[in-house]
């Protein structure tokens, strides 16, 4: 293990954690469907999503104990594993979330243009004048091949008027 | 109608100049995803999917099967030339070709896999031809217990086979399965898990699962990761195979066949085990040990037959009971209810121009990608050469393309990127992303099935167990749970053995 890495928050122990809760999640969401008590069938809605919740407590249960135990050990802690930095994963966030805001509000092609030149930067391009460039012509030709070509309906904006 | 009429008459549908073009717009689509890193054709047919809705079914699956089989003979390019290998099932590739490459063998090494790939397909693609009306009429008996039963055995299998630990494969499947759970209930119209968000009736989309996934979540992960730089083995010398390769390569390739092909058709799946055990087979087998670990030619020719074969061997499962193996064939299902098509022995009957144009796609596939991947292999390391920053960009372009085009929702936008940092957690702790794709396709089926079987025994668990054929699945699958700890344990016993 690496020196520095926290003996109880490691990524290991917070997933297995994470699916106990979406098992107990869903314990409550199955409870909250309703079910008919006079109905023909026996088998109701709920059922099948009373194993799945029930299964994914369980076998989160024995992936506490795969991390607990060592014996599930994700890249990050392993020797040889390559170094690891968040930064491009806050840059093509930044992008992906750019696209979701933009895509309605300023049309396909200035969205998908952000979405590039974020994921680019993030993957280190620095020579901005070009990677925007580049992300507006992919964008646009994309706009235009798609519209016209597979009819697919894509928001147009501002430099979707241009065609 | 015999199988062969019937695959005469399949010859006649794919040997259409229309579907002849699909075929090979598959079959060059599938080996540009294949050969480029970060893309594969699962995510291609996701993505694809929004924008065939129109196409006749039989053209539109023409050339996913293209696709398919591109993927594969595309993935051993970039195994042997590019030291990071692409898909799981390639690593083994990558181990003797990329030394072969280095030496400046990388020719030879393209050609044996190549020709590998062609053999094992064209063999398998026969044996599937045959098999396949077999196990449709077959499973004919099936009734709803069985089927339950056989996805229980697929659930385990799949989570068993794909990944480095059970609990792990498990955890995937359970959450794709989960996943699968949100929306309307189709038998009793409850909504179920939709949180009150009325987007969330519908369900959500498989499509943006696997490409929130496959693209997004593999995106971050390649991202994240500050490894050297890359580098391309050129293609020094000649890309021809002496006679001595030939020679060495025959045996590992039909060898390699063998392997793969009942591996892909069990309801098991997992294109992986049988390049591992071909390549240890080659080892053993071969007049040349000394090579092996430097570059050896069998190290190439078996895993990669073993690869295709086993891609075909999927199939068998996927037509005949409806059951998907593997990501790319899950996907191909939800192609096939995109279309209101329901895969499984009927599907022989009631659609034959589609079953059979396809099957017969697969060997005209298969003579495409030769002549595409021996002599116009420098087209595609051009490919390669592609700016990480500038592909990964575009995959995301195409991503989030494809994601809107669906219902033309924001929503469907914001889910994938969490599914993608899900894909990305995933990735970087070690848990495999197939099952969680299979279970969201195949959960909702396994549910329908369950009710169905206990409709018709008045609740009663036990018809799982009357039943000889659910009953011996059902054992089955518990030996896959249960039998490796305890064998564990019964070796812990006895340390002498």
């Amino acid at each position: 293990m690496t020196p520095g890495r926290s003996r109880f928050l490691r990524g290991e122990i917070l997933l297995a954690l994470g699916v106990i809760a979406l098992g107990i999640a869903y314990v409550f969401g199955t409870m909250a469907i309703p079910v008919s008590t006079s109905g023909y069938s026996r088998v109701g809605p709920a059922d099948f999503p009373w194993g799945i919740s029930i299964a994914l407590i369980v076998i989160g249960g024995f992936l506490l104990r795969e991390a607990l135990s060592g014996q599930w050990v994700g890249e990050g802690a392993q020797a040889d594993a390559p170094a690891f930095t968040l930064v491009p994963f806050a840059w093509i966030s930044l992008g992906l979330i750019l696209d979701f805001l933009l895509i309605e509000r300023a049309g396909f092609v200035i969205a998908s243009a952000a979405l590039f030149v974020c994921t680019a930067y993030g993957f280190g391009a620095r020579n901005w004048l070009f990677t925007v460039a580049i992300g507006i012509v992919i964008s646009f030709l994309t706009y235009v091949g798609f519209s016209y070509g597979l009819d697919v309906g894509l928001p147009r904006g501002l430099l979707e008027g241009l065609v | 109608m015999s199988t062969i009429d019937a695959l005469m008459h399949g010859f006649s549908v794919a040997l259409t100049i229309q579907n002849l073009g699909w075929a090979l717009l598959g079959v060059t689509l599938g080996t540009a995803v294949g050969v480029l890193p970060g893309i594969g054709p699962a995510l291609t047919v996701a993505l694809l999917l929004p924008i065939t809705f129109n196409l006749d079914p039989t053209s539109a699956f023409i050339m996913f099967a293209g696709i398919y089989y591109g993927g594969m003979y595309g993935g051993s390019t970039t195994s042997i030339l590019l030291n990071t290998p692409g898909e799981s099932a390639s690593i083994i590739t990558s181990i003797e070709g990329n030394l072969m490459a280095k030496k400046g063998r990388g020719g030879p090494a393209l050609a044996s896999a190549a020709i590998g790939s062609f053999i094992a397909g064209t063999i398998a693609t026969v044996l599937l031809t045959f098999l396949a009306p077999a196990v449709a009429d077959f499973a004919l008996r099936f009734g709803p217990a069985e089927y339950f039963a056989l996805m229980v055995l697929s659930f385990t299998t799949v989570s068993a086979v794909l990944g480095n630990s059970l609990p792990r494969g498990l955890a995937s499947l359970l959450f794709g399965v989960a996943l699968g759970l949100v929306g309307i209930d189709t038998q009793t119209g409850q909504a179920r898990f939709a949180m009150g968000v009325p987007q969330m009736l519908d369900g959500i989309d498989v499509v943006i699962v696997v490409i929130g996934l496959f693209a997004v979540g593999e995106t971050f992960y390649v991202a994240t990761r500050k490894t050297g730089p890359e580098t391309i083995n050129s293609v020094k010398g000649s890309t021809w195979m002496t006679k001595a390769d030939w020679k060495r390569s025959w045996k590992p390739w039909l060898r390699g066949t063998a392997l793969g092909f009942p591996f892909g058709a069990m309801p098991s799946g997992g294109g992986e085990i049988p390049t591992f055990m071909s390549y240890a087979i080659e080892k053993r087998l071969t007049d040349h040990p000394e090579e092996f670990g430097k570059g050896a030619i069998e190290g190439v020719a078996g895993p990669e037959a073993a690869n295709n074969a086993a891609a075909a061997g999927v199939l068998v499962p996927l037509l005949t009971l409806g059951l998907p193996t593997s990501a790319t064939a899950a996907i191909m299902l939800a192609a096939f209810q995109q279309y209101g098509l329901q895969p499984g022995p009927l599907l022989f009957d009631t659609s034959p121009d589609l079953v059979w144009g396809l099957i017969a796609s697969l060997y005209i596939g298969n003579v495409m990608l030769l002549v595409l991947n021996l002599p116009l292999i420098g087209l595609w390391v051009k490919l390669l050469q592609i700016p990480r920053p500038y592909l990964y960009g575009g995959i995301l372009i195409f991503a989030t393309l494809g994601t809107y085009s669906l219902n033309n929702s924001v929503v469907d936008l914001m889910t994938l990127y969490i599914v993608g940092i899900v894909g990305f957690l995933m990735r970087r702790f070690d848990i495999p992303v197939a099952p969680a794709v299979i279970g969201l396709i195949l959960g909702p089926l396994a549910e329908q099935q369950m009710r169905r079987a206990l409709a018709i025994s008045q609740g009663d668990f036990l018809v799982f167990l009357h039943a000889p054929i659910s009953a011996g699945l059902l054992a089955l699958a518990l030996l896959v749970l249960i039998g490796p700890t305890i064998w564990k344990l019964t070796r812990r016993k006895t340390p002498t053995a």
